[in-house]
């Protein structure tokens, strides 16, 4: 029964690839733009706010499709993308780990902003007093001090992607070997009347993953708070 | 020398102040809560953007909206001990007395000297999380003197502390005024803070200066007792202590014209203290008492007589070069024939003597 074929172990890897990239497109970008809706006045806040949620409340397939005309080979970033770099991402892996990072954004955005709201603004103030500038505060003080919510915003974005199968099938299709994620292959094995033992085994690895996903969320979450000494807080 | 002149309006509070703060000592900022005294330090420091005005602190421009400066917090070498401590609690105690002195210009030997000062060693690795409110308020106290301020801004920072924080900590506040020669501005609704450490005193209410001035100065002043809201008088003295003391228990304290005898042991010879001394514990007699537990006994001539519309009256003795008061009953006032000019003789307990 645990004798992979071909599909199966592409599409494990193509999953890990789609979402590890995913998450590298996420983390900074949804640092920066969590920092700026929570600490920056400007006109327009709210539009970049909506912007950032709409994901989350649209349809998946929705936001496939608007990825498709915008970045698909005649769409209008892709045509530039691929008349001055020579990059496609429609129909790639790059497509998928693009969907992913586009549906999963919100969550990571939403995690750290909620941590960086929260936190002592006292502290930024302090470090100030002492000399160091904005960009060292927050380097040296938001930065370490917003980690919970930064690793709580990774780990969701990373389970976002794992899933993610609206967007992904509309932008860039269900190609084995380049976008067939464990999603997408499980969705094509139970389209197939018959034996159900590939479908069950991917199942299985799903599983596999996100429970190892988990665990090493919470063992670097316990890491961070001794860190930030969170532990004895609550005598206070 | 600050000299600040600025406006700030927030919501329904005002505050409108001019005011020149010498750049040595330390100068208390006085008040009930709500009387802006905070508001006035985070002004100084940059925290908080008045609407207008110009703050100048010795040279150097830190607010003018005339030609709009606005130096940033970070340029503007002050410290800052905020009531909360603010201790960053992903550092440990070192890392946070680290973090001001690295950014500093003076990188010398002072931190030694300032853990001691402040009794940090044991801390030093510890996470403030795991200290204790009085050990966090003296590292916050170290981190802002380390990082090597011209003013040290302290913001009640005994406020959020126990009885017994507050005594253990004062101290410390006290010897570093001594020893470090860098000018203070601290925010306080104590009185015994006020006593123990200002060395000019600026009275705030309702954000006005009700009034300013050398502390000896507005200690009495009715502006003072109508913020206390009870019309105690006190007398406040500097001293210093004998250079023989201590044989029977009792030390010998000198001022310009006299001394005192204080039930006090651990007073360092040759130190000057402060002693605080309340005009209810005077007694006056005309005669020199013989036999009497009373320790002190200086002869005094009446300087000042203030009648209330109580019972006491309040009398102003002149003992050599200073003043103290001494608080009486009109009954006893009119009894000895008290009048400007009187000699009598002041006696004071020695455990009524508070120094410094």
């Amino acid at each position: 029964m645990f004798n992979l074929t071909t599909i199966e172990i592409d599409a494990f890897y193509l999953t890990l690839k789609v979402a590890f990239f995913s998450v590298a497109i996420c983390l900074p970008l949804g640092v920066i733009t969590a920092f700026t809706l929570s600490r920056l006045n400007f006109p327009g806040k709210w539009l970049l706010d909506g912007l950032v949620h709409l994901p989350l409340v649209m349809p998946p397939v929705v936001v496939g499709y608007m990825l498709l005309l915008l970045l698909g080979r005649r769409g209008v970033l892709g045509s530039w993308l691929y008349d001055t770099f020579d990059i496609t991402v429609a129909f790639t892996w790059k497509g998928a780990a693009i969907a992913s990072a586009v549906m999963a954004f919100p969550l990571m955005v939403r995690a750290v902003r909620l941590s960086l709201d929260t936190m002592d603004r006292g502290l930024e103030v302090a470090a100030r007093t002492l000399g160091a500038s904005r960009t060292i505060v927050f380097l040296s003080i938001t930065l370490p001090l917003s980690l919970p919510g930064i690793l709580t915003g990774t780990i969701l974005a990373f389970a976002r992607s794992l899933g993610e199968f609206g967007a992904t099938i509309t932008f860039v299709s269900n190609i084995p070997g380049e976008t067939q994620t464990i999603p997408l292959a499980l969705y094509n094995f139970t389209q197939i009347p018959g034996d159900q033992t590939p479908a069950i085994r991917l199942l299985t690895i799903s599983v596999v993953v996100a429970f190892a996903a988990l665990i090493t969320s919470d063992l670097l979450a316990r890491k961070v708070k001794n860190r930030l000494g969170t532990k004895f807080e609550a005598d206070q | 020398m600050i000299s600040a002149e600025f406006v700030v309006e927030r919501d329904d509070f005002l505050m409108d102040i001019k005011l020149e703060i010498p750049s040595t000592g330390a100068t208390v900022l006085f008040g009930p809560s709500g009387s802006g005294k905070t508001t006035f330090i985070n002004v100084l420091s940059g925290i908080i953007k008045p609407m207008s005005g110009l703050i100048k602190v010795g040279k150097a421009t830190f607010f003018d909206s005339e030609i709009k400066i606005n130096l940033p917090i970070e340029k503007r070498g002050i410290g800052y001990v905020f009531q909360d401590g603010r201790l960053f609690p992903h550092m440990s105690v070192e890392e946070n007395l680290d973090f001001g002195r690295k950014r500093s210009n003076d990188r010398t030997s002072r931190k030694k000297e300032i853990i001691e000062l402040l009794g940090l060693g044991q801390l030093l690795q510890r996470k403030p999380s795991t200290l204790s409110g009085g050990e966090r308020q003296r590292t916050a106290i170290g981190r802002a003197i380390l990082s090597g301020p011209s003013f040290l801004f302290m913001d009640e920072p005994l406020a959020a502390l126990d009885f017994a924080r507050k005594q253990e900590i004062l101290p410390y506040i006290a010897t570093l005024k001594k020893n470090l020669k860098i000018p203070i501005i601290y925010v306080s609704h104590q009185m015994e803070e006020v006593v123990r450490l200002a060395d000019h005193l600026v009275l705030l209410e309702n954000g006005k200066i009700l009034d300013h001035g050398q502390i000896f100065d507005i200690i009495n002043s009715p502006s003072l007792r109508i913020l206390l809201g009870k019309d105690d008088k006190t007398s406040l003295i500097n001293c210093h202590v004998d250079k023989q003391t201590g044989k029977d228990g009792l030390s010998k304290l000198i001022f310009p014209g006299g001394y005192f005898f204080v039930n006090q042991r651990n007073l360092v010879p040759l130190e000057n203290v402060r002693i605080e001394l309340k005009a209810q514990d005077v007694a006056l007699a005309l005669e020199k008492p013989i036999a009497t537990s009373i320790a002190n006994i200086l002869g005094a001539s009446v300087a000042k007589i203030e009648t209330s519309k109580d019972t006491h009256c309040d009398v102003l003795l002149s003992i050599g070069n200073i003043s103290i008061w001494a608080r009486i009953t009109q009954q006893s006032a009119s009894k000895l024939g008290l009048k400007i000019g009187s000699p009598v003789f002041a006696l004071i307990k020695s455990a009524a003597i508070r120094p410094f």
